[in-house]
């Protein structure tokens, strides 16, 4: 299945869902007891429903265009070209691990870890190149030591 | 005043005072150069030691960091597309593609002339025309920081690159982060879909963080070292030096960007940040190369960084003379002239007029020994960007980690920030600018809390911003901000249509 899309029309369908999805959830996220007119869900309310105006403009601006790029919709999913789209999801799992490992194994061991990581990503041969981001994470945590930052 | 000048003159010129403004300088530089450190921090850490240090070294120590973490801000703002300080972040829009374009070093010169412009320019403004500044600024009330935040707001039309829906969604995005957390009226929490830990809100440096650091290495995550020789970090740098042409042809704009620095700076809660932006708006549209700003323009880099260097002197000015401290850092400043025995406020100009004058006039030699030491380190930090992009990452993403770890020493904060930074990479996928995020996320709360107020004073009316003078003026010029967009926009279809 062939489909034309552009910018527009993904970030208006995109933003539409969640601005709708916010204002649906204002109630249960702003429980304020103000009498007032104005009180603490008044700005958010107001914000949320630009999102949603802005949202509407950019879809429509975006199927009236004539610049949009022909996508095709098929069952192979992993092609190469797809897979090498797919490089930044991996960029990102390893900080999210990295974070959540931050607290259990420390700062040294799981900068060590990243940083080793993002080297071996980008598939780095040069040892040299370990050595000084290992190095660089020595050199990070005493510095901040000595800045009174307790890393974990 | 002449009798005032010379005991202060006096009084500063020691040894141990050029001392601390040396040390001061050099260690806020390259703090304000690490993601995720500010000027703050460094005056935080800084404050034990001078306890037992003389009144005057101690405060130019202290200033000092200040006006040495604004400009080192811009180093990484230029360099790496992160700003070191929520104050650069609007250096790079220009700073980032000279870099791009091999020209990191008249970057480089240009924020470092423009910073000692801008903060020269403020520290003499603080020095002459303290009171009369501090007499016109204390007229202004709610309503009237509610319409600076909009006329700060109203650049995003500039700044969007050609779709202002798209800036305007951005800008409310900003806002809505900014929002997150415990409302500061009421106390009522908002938005924090049941994680306590998001209570206190989002801290501004984890957004920043996020948004440019954490997407910036994101969208260089398909680099390849071997076969992707047009991304190489390792770009031909040329060593064009910033000529006198270009230098005189800024002139006119850091002298503007300088007095709107001033003028923002004493304004309390405002700050570098705002300054900049309104700057950065005000030169593109006055520029005869308006067209390249956003494209590496040298006029952007010294609209910004002589705004917000600008902000250092004109911050002290209400802290001087009203006690009441301009942004984060002067905050942090009151208390240090506590510790030294001086209660800022309408008495200090009479109590303590000796230590007060050594102190601005120290405020100049600041920023004069930061063009110094600024010529000699401008060389050395341009070469960064020979650094193999790779290896530039697995450094760059340790100290932006830890940066952000430090403000609130939390590992959700470091969470928070990957996540800020994902979404920053989508956004961008889509065709959003950062920038108008960032200010909203600078400018939400102070537009929340005075809107509120400002309801409050006038018993909901929304008349209160157009009845008062200085409040209609802001929203006068937003107006106007606005509307040159829109005439400049239909001018460029009109003469396309005619080619």
């Amino acid at each position: 299945m062939k489909v034309k899309l552009n910018s527009n029309m993904i970030t208006g369908v995109l933003f539409l869902i969640v601005s709708v999805a916010l204002h649906i959830l204002i109630p249960s996220q702003i429980r304020t007891y103000e009498t007032s007119t104005v009180t603490a869900a008044t700005v958010p309310t107001l914000l949320i429903r630009g999102m949603i105006l802005c949202s509407v403009i950019m879809l429509v601006q975006g199927i009236l265009s004539k610049e949009k790029t022909e996508y095709t919709i098929s069952g192979a999913i992993f092609t190469r070209e797809n897979l090498l789209r797919l490089k930044p999801v991996i960029y990102i799992a390893m900080l999210i691990a990295y974070a959540l490992l931050l607290p259990h194994i420390g700062f040294i061991i799981s900068s060590l870890l990243l940083s080793n990581g993002i080297l071996l990503y980008f598939g780095t041969r040069k040892w040299w190149f370990y050595a000084i981001a290992s190095a660089n994470v020595i050199v990070a945590y005493f510095a901040f030591q000595a800045m009174s930052v307790t890393l974990p | 005043m002449l009798n005032n000048l010379m005991t202060g003159l006096a009084l500063m010129a020691s040894v141990e005072s050029f001392i601390a403004i040396f040390i001061g300088l050099l260690a806020g530089i390259i703090i304000g150069a690490i993601p995720g450190l500010t000027a703050d921090i460094a005056i935080i850490l800084c404050l034990p030691i001078t306890y037992s240090m003389e009144p005057i070294p101690a405060m130019l120590l202290l200033l000092g960091l200040y006006c040495g973490g604004t400009y080192g801000g811009s180093i990484t703002a230029i360099l790496i597309n992160t700003p070191g300080t929520p104050s650069s972040a609007a250096t790079v829009l220009d700073g980032y593609p000279l870099t791009q374009q091999g020209k990191p070093l008249k970057a480089l010169t240009m924020a470092l002339y423009a910073s000692f412009f801008g903060g020269l320019f403020s520290a003499l403004a603080l020095l002459f025309a303290a009171p009369s500044i501090a007499h016109f600024t204390q007229m202004f009330g709610p309503p009237e920081y509610f319409c600076i935040a909009v006329f700060g707001l109203s650049i995003i039309a500039s700044i969007s690159n050609g779709n202002i829906i798209k800036g305007l969604l951005g800008g409310l995005i900003g806002i809505f982060i900014a929002l997150m957390g415990q409302d500061s009226v009421s106390g009522t929490l908002r938005f924090t879909f049941g994680v306590r830990r998001l209570g206190g809100g989002i801290p501004l440096i984890v957004t920043l963080v996020g948004l440019f650091a954490i997407a910036e290495l994101l969208s260089r995550a398909d680099y390849n070292p071997r076969t992707d020789a047009t991304r190489k970090q390792h770009l031909k740098l040329d060593h064009e030096k910033l000529s006198w042409e270009e230098i005189k042809r800024c002139l006119k704009t850091m002298t503007i960007s300088s007095l709107i620095g001033t003028i923002v700076g004493a304004i309390p809660g405002t700050g570098g940040g705002i300054a900049a932006f309104i700057s950065y708006d005000q030169a593109k549209k006055t520029s005869k190369y308006r067209d390249n700003f956003g494209h590496g323009e040298i006029e952007g880099v010294s609209a910004t960084e002589s705004a917000n260097n600008a902000t250092t002197g004109s911050t002290l000015i209400p802290l001087t003379t009203l006690g009441v401290p301009g942004d984060g850092c002067t905050a942090i400043l009151l208390g240090a002239f506590m510790l030294q025995g001086m209660v800022p406020g309408p008495s200090m100009f009479k109590e303590h007029s000796d230590i007060l004058y050594g102190i601005m006039i120290g405020l100049v030699v600041i920023n004069i020994l930061m063009l110094i030491i600024g010529r000699v380190f401008t060389p050395l930090y341009a070469n960064i960007t020979r650094i193999p992009y790779e290896l530039m990452s697995a450094i760059i993403i340790v100290y932006c980690i830890t940066g952000v770890y430090s403000s609130e020493a939390s590992t959700f904060q470091v969470l928070l920030a990957v996540i800020i930074g994902a979404f920053s990479f989508l956004l961008r996928r889509l065709g959003f600018s950062v920038v108008p995020i960032i200010l909203g996320v600078v400018l939400g709360d102070l537009v929340e809390t005075n809107f509120r107020n400002s309801m409050v004073m006038s018993s909901n009316s929304l008349s209160i911003f157009v009845t008062r003078p200085f409040s209609l003026l802001f929203l006068a010029l937003a107006a106007l901000s606005i509307g040159m967009f829109f005439y400049k926009a239909a001018k460029d279809r009109k003469s396309k249509k005619q080619s």
